[in-house]
């Protein structure tokens, strides 16, 4: 059945999983937040994206439920829509102000 | 045990002839106020002379005027005065009530206290102000247009002060008006506050009586709680009912009389607190005469006589009175010996004729004091505003050294002639008014018995020579032999080039004529009989002592008047207990003082001549020698260095406050302000420069924010539910 | 356990981050990789002294493996100073997260992440940032600009990331004992033969292929769980009782069935959403299709300008 030895999911399994998923989520955000080139962040998205679907995977591994695996494709659906909104409209400002720079855009300071 | 000690229980228990309590209070007498609104009127007519520049001389013809009218209603107040003593209710201030008990209530209210020894002390105060106002409107001609009206303006506060002191019918009134003096004379010392002298001798003055204000306010508070109330009528009536507060007797009324008596060395300049007078010189001559001679000093003597029936209560009180006054007559007496400064001469003279003055507290005649006060009042004024004229026209000059011959200058003679009759009286020469004034105290301290009160007396009369060899060393000095003089460094524009002294016009002069009249007329209530009862001795002074807490002070007073005959009119109630009445080279000590004090006197009094008259330049070299031997050399030098008491203050006490001061700046400036003020107020800025950035908006400061909140939020739920804070519920 | 020592551990993580994203020279960025590897790895060894005791170890060495190599990836990927790099680290990232899937038993998932992910979506990224990171001129060919030069900030980036790997520690280190145990063998047997039961058709073709096997009409009875096998029941070609065992329908099934019969209108909703996806691209890219030739003039003759300005608008 497992294509591996190992039958039960351990406890310490699931903190494992659930810890590297967190490490990806928090890298994801230092990254989106502390990198200044607009395709990185996106990037960084993806990979907080990563770290979601490791989660979504563990407890539904630890349930042995697939409902989590089936969120895993409704992920890709949104990352996969996100990837090419989200890059148009980095294309967009680029053209506009001829940088990736996040800097440039402070039009939200009152 | 002394005689005082048994004479005090005949106080407290017998019922006092003279019930002081029963003053009659009289609303229709309230146009007695006046004492009190013509000098406020006079302030604030002045401050408007002085908002509005005034530039003639019209401050001093409203103080002039408003002082005589205070001093024409003292004397109609005088006239109209009923023996024992009359309370008028000016306005309501401080009545409270906060039960039914004797200690749940509290009345001070501004009314005035009418008796024979207020309408003493106010009749001279007004008096003496109005000539000595008189004075200064031409003494202070050079300030016209410029501090003139400021000055009238301080003279008129002090005058209301120190009849609100004098008048008032509770001690809350009288601190009132001893804070209001104190104000008043800080006002006038700094008079010239371009000087820093003056300014420092100002805060020098202020802060040196704080010392003693505390003693008051202390007193007034422990007498409240033991007697239930600050009113003299009211305080009258328990001590002669004897009935205090139980659960104080036994300390609050020792301590009572040394509270008050150390607001009395503050205001009146005893040690250890006289080091604030002679700096306070430094104010205009006139402000000297009136304030730092005549009148305010006296305030002290005035509490005391006010309060004299505490200090009956507690014996070794008077003894400690006794005792400062006689070793403060003698250090200044010392002290001025060695001066050349005139005026500061005259200060010194101040000093040492107060702790004569105190001296007669403590030895038990009240009446003595009070008769040295007045006659004091008219010669030390006399003296100062003959010391004042000649700085006036010699551009400062205040040197004995550097002028000379005075009174055979023109225009200068009425100075130099008052300056003698003054000089005399100081001097305690036979028949002037300072004679029997100081006799009334020198024999008393060989009546009275006390701890050592009969090297007191002889102490006294030798201060009463050196009295007589300094006052006659400055007048022989500057106002007899060549003439001659060096002009200070004051010279007025008007001058142009040569110096030319400009003698007192008729301000001056008379004022000078009318005071050396009054400290020769001085003389004459000695003489005169009693009226209230005619079994005292004193004539009109002693009558004005009689009707009041002091009487107590008044030799011949007795509570029991059968036990002593009234022949033997010296044989007093104060003196009950003697076994005989002790003599003097075989004499009455009253009669023998007449002798000794006179020959001390005149002794004084020729030595000055000798040294400063006759032969001058013995005394160059009598001072030569004495500095140059090193066994004796210090007595003069300390003398001239004052004894050095303000050196070892500024070592003993300001040094050490200096340090604290210094320990107290740096804890304050590094850790009150730097760590604790400073450093709270620094957080606030760290942290808004910390997270400015995110303000700038930036997307990623936004994202910052929001991720930051979230994190913050989910963090704090994690927390709690880990570590069960708030019941581990969220 | 002593509950502080996962969070000293997550700060050495966040310090390593730090040393990580602020250093300028590789040496000390490496001495930071290892710093913050190291804090991640000591989180994992407190992990596995959970009370489940230890693992096995193969599967616990793959799965570390994979996810050091997941984490290793994804700090190079925010800390490479070059785009091109970061998309290239997270291919790397998105692999070493399908072993992770792959160890979690999401076979599907895992390889349909490669598909996607490293397959599309990155190749999207790379098209785009090569369209985006042209040089304005041949003097700057090959350098590279500030903005990736130098992070923004990484002190308030690497505070708000350590808290939320906190929530993520107290979670794993408290959270997981309260839930319910996981799926035994035995419930995953009832769950395939549920499965199987609701693919009648698969059973049958399953039946046909041994001979003479003849399915119970009644699939639900016959489809049972006998021991720790899946068992279906029916009769052989002579017409006696016989059982067959059946091998568990597997991954790609079960996510199959569950997207299908239990998440409908998600699904049609995902499909809704790439639609409007493309839609948006297509009007976003036409704008700029329209407008591209005219601006790139003006940017390229202007040299930047409008970069410029709105930079000395911000000092």
């Amino acid at each position: 059945m497992s294509l591996l030895a190992s039958e039960a999911f351990s406890q310490a399994s699931l903190a494992h999983a659930i810890l590297l998923s967190g490490a990806l989520l928090s890298i994801g955000i230092a990254g989106f937040l502390s990198r200044r080139n607009l395709i990185v962040m996106f990037l960084c998205t993806e990979l907080m994206f990563q770290a979601v679907i490791v989660a979504m995977v563990a407890f539904g591994r630890w349930y042995w439920d697939f409902s989590g695996q089936v969120f895993v494709i409704f992920i890709l659906t949104v990352a996969a829509a996100e990837a090419a909104l989200a890059l148009a409209l980095v294309v967009l400002l680029y053209r506009r102000r001829s940088t990736l720079d996040a800097e440039v855009w402070t039009e939200l300071r009152e | 045990m002394t005689p005082i000690l048994t004479f005090i229980p005949k106080l407290s228990m017998s019922a006092p002839a003279v019930p002081v309590s029963d003053a009659i209070i009289s609303p229709n007498l309230s146009w007695a106020g006046l004492i009190l609104l013509l000098p406020l009127v006079s302030l604030v007519l002045c401050g408007l002379c002085a908002a509005m520049r005034v530039k003639s001389k019209l401050p001093a013809v409203i103080t002039a005027a408003s002082l005589a009218g205070a001093f024409v209603t003292s004397v109609f107040l005088y006239l109209n005065y009923e023996p024992p003593g009359e309370v008028i209710p000016l306005l309501d201030w401080m009545n409270l009530t906060w039960g039914e008990g004797r200690f749940e209530s509290f009345t001070a209210n501004f009314s005035l206290y009418i008796d024979s020894l207020s309408l003493l002390w106010i009749m001279f105060v007004t008096g003496l102000g109005t000539l000595i106002t008189i004075y200064a409107s031409e003494y202070m001609e050079p300030d016209l247009g410029k501090g003139y009206s400021r000055f009238f303006a301080g003279v008129s506060v002090f005058l209301f002060a120190m009849a609100a002191l004098v008048l008032s019918d509770n001690l809350l009134m009288l601190y009132l008006g001893w804070e209001g003096v104190g104000f008043a004379s800080y006002w006038l010392i700094g008079y010239y506050f371009e000087r820093p002298a003056a300014v420092a001798a100002a805060k020098k003055a202020f802060i040196v009586n704080r010392i003693g204000d505390l003693g008051l306010a202390l007193a007034i508070y422990l007498i409240w709680t033991t007697f239930g109330t600050v009113q003299y009528d009211e305080l009258s009536t328990i001590f002669a009912a004897g009935s205090m507060n139980p659960e104080f007797e036994g300390w609050t009324t020792s301590a009572i009389p040394f509270l008050l008596m150390l607001a009395a060395f503050g205001k009146s300049a005893q040690l250890p607190l006289y080091v604030w007078l002679p700096d306070a010189m430094e104010g205009p001559t006139p402000v000297s005469a009136l304030i730092h001679a005549a009148t305010m000093v006296t305030a002290g003597i005035y509490l005391i006589a006010r309060t004299y029936q505490f200090f009956l209560l507690e014996p070794v009180s008077l003894h400690v009175i006794a005792w400062v006054g006689g070793l403060t007559a003698l250090l200044a007496a010392t002290i001025g010996m060695a001066q050349h400064d005139i005026k500061r001469i005259m200060a010194y003279s101040t000093v040492s004729q107060l702790g004569y003055m105190f001296l007669g507290l403590g030895v038990l005649t009240t009446y003595g004091a009070a008769y040295h006060v007045f006659t004091h009042a008219f010669f030390k004024a006399l003296l100062f505003l003959t010391c004042g004229a000649i700085m006036h026209g010699f551009a400062g000059q205040l040197d004995l050294r550097k002028i000379s011959g005075l009174r055979h200058m023109k225009g200068w003679r009425i100075t130099a002639w008052t300056m003698l009759i003054g000089c005399l009286a100081l001097a305690g020469f036979p028949l002037t008014s300072g004679f029997f004034s100081k006799d009334a105290i020198l024999a008393e301290a060989f009546v009275t018995q006390g701890p050592g009160f009969e090297i007191l007396g002889w102490m006294a009369i030798f201060t009463a020579g050196l009295t007589a060899y300094y006052t006659f060393r400055v007048w022989f000095r500057v106002c007899a032999g060549p003439a001659s003089f060096e002009p200070g460094d004051e010279q007025h524009d008007d001058h142009g080039g040569a110096f030319h002294p400009h003698a007192p016009r008729f301000a001056i002069n008379m004022v000078l004529v009318l005071l050396a009249v009054g400290s020769l007329v001085a003389a004459v209530p000695y003489f005169m009989s009693n009226q209230a009862d005619d079994r005292l001795v004193g004539g009109w002074v002693a009558d004005m002592v009689h009707d009041s807490p002091a009487r107590g002070g008044i030799p011949g007073f007795s509570e029991t008047h059968a036990v002593h005959a009234i022949a033997d009119s010296h044989e007093a109630a104060a003196h009950a207990g003697e076994a005989a009445h002790p003599t003097l080279f075989g004499m009455d000590p009253h009669a023998a003082m007449y002798w000794i004090s006179g020959t001390v006197g005149i002794v004084g009094l020729l030595l000055a001549a000798w040294l400063h008259l006759w032969r001058r330049s013995a005394a160059d070299a009598i001072k030569a020698w004495l500095y140059s031997q090193f066994w004796i050399a210090w007595l003069p030098r300390a003398m001239e260095r004052k004894w050095y008491v303000d050196e070892f203050y500024h070592a003993v006490i300001r040094a050490p406050l200096w340090i604290l001061g210094h320990i107290f700046y740096v804890f304050d400036r590094f850790i009150i302000d730097g760590v604790c003020v400073d450093g709270i107020a620094r957080i606030p800025r760290g942290v808004a420069r910390w997270l400015q950035p995110l303000q700038a908006g930036a997307v990623q400061s936004l994202a910052v924010v929001m991720a930051g909140g979230a994190a913050i939020i989910l963090l704090l739920m994690a927390l709690f539910m880990q570590f069960g804070w708030f019941g581990g519920q969220v | 356990m002593d509950p502080i020592l996962p969070y000293i551990a997550t700060a050495v993580g966040a310090i390593g981050l730090l040393i990580v994203l602020s250093a300028r020279t590789a040496p000390v960025r490496g001495v930071g990789g290892l710093i913050g590897l190291a804090g991640l790895a000591w989180l994992f060894v407190l992990a596995g002294s959970l009370p489940d005791g230890i693992q096995d170890a193969v599967e616990e060495g793959f799965f570390l493996v994979f996810a050091l190599m997941a984490v290793a990836s994804a700090v190079q990927m925010i800390s490479q100073r070059r785009p091109v790099y970061a998309a290239l680290f997270f291919v790397l990232v998105v692999l070493s997260v399908c072993g992770v899937l792959v160890m979690l038993e999401a076979f599907f998932m895992a390889f349909a992440l490669v598909i996607v992910y490293a397959g599309a979506i990155l190749i999207t990224y790379m098209f785009v940032l090569m369209l985006a990171q042209q040089a304005t001129d041949t003097e700057h060919i090959g350098e590279i600009p500030q903005y990736d030069r130098e992070s923004r900030d990484p002190r308030a980036a690497v505070l708000v990331a350590a808290m939320f790997m906190a929530t993520v520690v107290a979670a794993a280190f408290t959270g997981l004992g309260d839930l319910t145990p996981a799926g035994d063998a035995q419930a995953r047997l009832q769950a395939d033969a549920a499965l199987l039961r609701s693919l009648p058709k698969q059973v049958e073709r399953l039946a046909a292929k041994s001979n003479g096997f003849t399915l119970n009409t009644d699939l639900a009875s016959s489809l049972r769980v006998e021991g720790d096998e899946l068992v279906l029941a029916g009769t052989n070609a002579d017409g006696g009782a016989a059982t067959i065992l059946l091998s568990s329908p597997g991954n790609t099934s079960h996510v199959g069935w569950s997207l299908v019969a239990s998440f409908p209108a998600s699904l049609e909703l995902a499909g809704v959403i790439l639609l409007m996806a493309m839609f948006g691209a297509v009007v976003l890219a036409r704008r700029q299709v329209e407008h591209a030739e005219q601006e790139l003039a003006e940017a390229i003759g202007a040299g930047r300008g409008g970069y410029g300005e709105s930079q000395e608008v911000d000092e």
